[in-house]
């Protein structure tokens, strides 16, 4: 997939990935959220990490996500985990996505057998 | 592959030096990040420097940085403003509202019988503060050595000492200084109690929720 387009399509659909993610885990930080996406995807989707932490900071701003730091290696790490809001919004908004992704898929097969009534 | 002290430094370096940042909370976030990415592309075989330009290019470069922290401040301040509205109006909800029309009436009587108390009470309470702040900051900043000592963590509380400092001047400043302003002397004299009570009761209010935003918003503050 190209990766403009790739990040275009992500755009919309990042925080519904991350609610999702959280939402099958406990808690995540940061980079391991990037590479669970890429293991997932066997890396043809990639998070840059530009639009990630964004994303995430907003979230918890919006009260769906709260965080924990522990100390890891000598190093201070952010956890990022679901509040009771976050599962909620994280059941909805998946729910809407796949809702808004099968109308696509209905939209896309409708225009191809148009383009295509031989077939 | 876990890195050096120094190529942490390094990390910390980079980020506060090459690319201008200054929330702490965020660098901290960023270290770990950073820390990471660097290791797999040194278990790669990349060298240091150039994992570390890599890793940097992921997040946008200096101006992808620059802005991401420019966000992150404007949405601390943001839940910051939206915590501190929050947690003040949560003294007048009928629970809190109780306890302080108790306080209310209660000032209302030692001003009554002591008609100058007011003033003295909150003088004296800001000097207080200032003693209660001093302590708690050098403690704060014990126990932090002492946990840095014991885990070899390397993460500042800088961040954290400010607040507090900040806290300490705000509220010195406010009921040592400028009870000058909100309490002036000619209100005493024509003996109105209602309006010194009702001042005393909005200053503790207030006070009330400077500590508990404080401590609400601590983890943003401190990276650790």
């Amino acid at each position: 997939m190209n990766a403009t387009n790739n990040a275009q399509l992500l755009k919309g659909s990042l925080s519904v990935i991350i609610l999702k993610l959280l939402e099958d885990r406990d808690r995540m930080y940061g980079y391991e959220i990037t590479q669970k996406v890429k293991a997932m995807t066997e890396g043809d989707m990639t998070i840059t990490e530009g639009a990630l932490y964004p994303a995430l900071h907003k979230l918890e701003a919006d009260g769906l996500l709260t965080t924990e730091t522990e100390v890891v290696e000598g190093r201070a790490r952010k956890y990022y985990s679901l509040t009771k809001t976050g599962h909620t919004a994280a059941t909805d908004r998946v729910a809407e996505l796949r809702a808004f992704i099968d109308t696509l898929q209905t939209i896309l097969n409708q225009s191809s057998n148009t383009l295509n009534p031989a077939l | 592959m876990n890195l050096t002290t120094t190529q942490l430094a390094a990390i910390d370096r980079h980020l506060r030096q090459a690319n201008w940042l200054l929330n702490d909370a965020l660098i901290a976030e960023l270290t770990d990040h950073y820390a990471n990415a660097v290791a797999e592309k040194l278990a790669q075989g990349v060298a240091f420097e150039p994992a570390l330009t890599e890793v940097q290019a992921s997040f946008g470069g200096r101006a992808g940085l620059l802005k991401m922290e420019e966000d992150f401040a404007f949405g601390y301040f943001l839940q910051g403003r939206k915590t501190f509205h929050k947690v003040f109006w949560s003294y007048f909800h009928p629970l809190r509202f109780v306890a302080i029309i108790g306080l209310f009436f209660g000032l209302l009587h030692l001003i009554e019988i002591a008609p100058r108390y007011g003033r003295y009470m909150l003088i004296a309470g800001g000097l207080s503060g200032l003693a209660f702040v001093i302590m708690g900051y050098v403690s704060v900043i014990l126990i932090g050595k002492l946990r840095q000592h014991k885990q070899k963590a390397y993460y500042r509380l800088r961040g954290f000492h400010l607040g507090i400092a900040l806290l300490g001047f705000g509220g010195v400043n406010f009921m040592a200084i400028a009870v000058e302003f909100f309490l002036p002397i000619h209100i005493y004299e024509a003996n109105e109690t209602v309006i010194v009570a009702l001042i005393c009761t909005l200053v503790f209010v207030y006070l009330c929720t400077a500590v508990e935003y404080a401590i609400k918003m601590r983890k943003h503050i401190t990276p650790a």
